[in-house]
């Protein structure tokens, strides 16, 4: 710190108009601009793989939906897929489908709920109301399939709990019709709006040094030029057979990995998953929706498993452990969030207070995730 | 940068032996495949950790420079890091084990910190301080996620509700 300047001491949260989740920030503030950061985070600690721990292999896929509440397929999926690496077991290739179809429609709803919270921090209100529109429609679709708008707890270990509804398909097309159309809106509300983008260039840049050094993944990476993307590598999830581009920050009009990045690199990425989405369409295959004789697990041969997916916030993992008993022995889940979270007080610095709200809209953090 | 296609590549077994040979001859105790087919998992001294994690990290092969998940799991009251390290550049994977037995069902372990090797691991390390009682030497002092809560909360021993 330098001599003779006052500093004046500001705690925010843990709940507060300019925060996303509960949490507290405890910052240092010279007269408008923070020289320093602290994040304090536990206020929403759930402890749900500890009650996984206690419960049933079924019951506990109820606990990995509230892992990422406004994207639960993802922690039902890594969890699943940890089972089944367990266990050995290959998946029908319709129950495939059915789960990308969810996860990339999940993926949607996430970057819609994403750019709300942007919309907000700048107060475009009509934007949100957009936005909010369009995520309604996507909701509707899961509550047809799955009864449920969040926690779908629609997937089982082998495949899904039922067959795609009548009509279900048709409708996930016009969703992606409709993304295709809605994207040129968002591109006039966002990327050619100049109030957006005096909000957002040059603004909370993510250098690639902290990308390596915290652990950041997802399109937050991506957004600073790394184009990783686990949809590329594991061949678990089944994407190998679709075309689809890993979109990345330029940094064309402002600097590499800075919000303005962020934010576009969430709308390529909707326009990505419609794209993924028709071709599932074109291809469902027909036959079974889930394996025989797994309706029903009671319990998991002994052994181990790490498993790791491309969520909507970066990457998830799960290592489980099984002992053979009817409940699982460890589950631990490596949520995305953590590295974002980590990452978040280097941005502050030298930041004015008037901006933090949009550069902590702008990671993405889910806080669910951090206190699971 | 160069975009990561689909691959899973694991560290050569022989190889990674003969390197650590070299310069802990008594740090590895075994090696096998982690789960079904899974990369290699080095299960190590405790005592060797830092040292072997930072000759993995700064090997100019390996180029473990990504800590991408430490996870904790008791089995029969011994405690069983797992350190699950990636390369950002060649992908390729390994996992570091280690195991920890309390002295008490409520006592605390020591091992060494790798956040002067992977920054990355501060949080993951400080939940698991927290959590399961293991003193992480060398991590920066930070708040605690469940100051209200007595005993190591993910345990097998502790009682859920058990706040103060």
């Amino acid at each position: 710190m330098i001599e003779g300047l006052e500093w004046i001491d500001w705690k925010l949260g843990p709940y507060h108009a300019c925060l996303p989740a509960p949490m507290v920030l405890r910052l240092k503030l010279n007269v408008d601009t923070i020289v320093q950061c602290e994040v304090e985070t536990g206020f929403l600690y759930k402890g749900i793989e500890k009650i996984m721990e206690t419960r049933s292999w079924q019951a506990a896929m109820v606990y990995a939906d509230h892992l990422d509440p406004e994207a639960a397929i993802f922690g039902e999926l890594v969890f699943c897929m940890a089972v089944e690496e367990i266990m050995g077991l290959c998946i029908p290739p319709r129950a495939q489908f059915v789960r990308m179809i969810l996860a990339e429609l999940s993926r949607i709803v996430s970057h819609l709920a994403f750019l709300v919270r942007i919309a907000k921090t700048v107060h475009s209100e009509v934007i949100l109301h957009y936005l909010l529109r369009d995520r309604e429609k996507i909701l509707d679709l899961f509550e047809l399939l799955t009864g449920a708008r969040f926690s779908l707890n629609f997937l089982r270990f082998g495949g899904v709990c039922t067959d795609m509804t009548e009509g279900f398909l048709e409708r996930v097309l016009e969703i992606c019709d409709n993304v295709h159309i809605r994207m040129r809106e968002y591109n006039d509300l966002f990327i050619f709006n100049d109030r957006f983008l005096n909000r957002t260039l040059c603004l909370g840049v993510l250098k690639p040094e902290w990308v390596l050094g915290c652990g950041v993944t997802g399109p937050n990476a991506r957004a600073s030029g790394f184009s990783w993307d686990v949809r590329k590598q594991n061949a678990l999830m089944g994407y190998e057979m679709l075309d689809f581009a890993i979109p990345v920050g330029t940094g064309i009009r402002g600097f590499l990995g800075d919000v303005h990045d962020r934010v576009v690199v969430r709308l390529e990425e909707m326009a990505q998953s419609a794209e993924i989405l028709k071709q599932l369409i074109e291809t469902v295959p027909s036959g079974e929706y889930l394996q025989e004789g797994y309706a029903h697990l009671k319990s998991v041969p002994a052994g181990e498993a790490y498993v790791r997916i491309e969520s909507a916030r970066g990457v998830l993992g799960c290592h489980l452990v099984s002992d053979g008993s009817s409940s699982p022995l460890r589950v631990h889940f490596r949520p995305p969030s953590v590295g974002h979270l980590m990452v978040f007080p280097a941005l502050c610095e030298g930041l004015s207070s008037e901006d933090l709200p949009l550069v902590l809209a702008s990671l993405d953090i889910g806080i669910a995730e951090v206190d699971r | 940068m160069e975009l990561l296609r689909f691959r899973k590549r694991f560290v050569d077994k022989h190889q990674l032996l003969s390197k650590i040979h070299e310069i802990l001859p008594t740090s590895a105790v075994e090696i096998r495949r982690f789960g079904r087919e899974g990369p290699l998992s080095l299960w190590i001294e405790v005592q060797s950790l830092l040292r072997l994690s930072t000759f993995l990290n700064q090997d100019s092969e390996l180029q473990l420079d990504l800590l991408e998940h430490l996870s904790v799991a008791e089995f029969e009251k011994v405690l069983v890091g797992s350190y699950f390290l990636r390369s950002y550049q060649t992908q390729e994977q390994l996992i570091l084990r280690i195991s920890l037995i309390p002295a008490a069902s409520e006592g605390w372990v020591e091992v060494d910190s790798v956040v002067s090797v992977w920054p990355m691991a501060e949080p993951m390390e400080r939940e698991m301080q927290e959590m399961f009682g293991i003193r992480f030497l060398g991590l920066p002092v930070g708040p605690r996620f469940l100051p209200e809560y007595q005993g190591f909360v993910l345990r097998k021993g502790a009682l859920p509700g058990a706040f103060t």
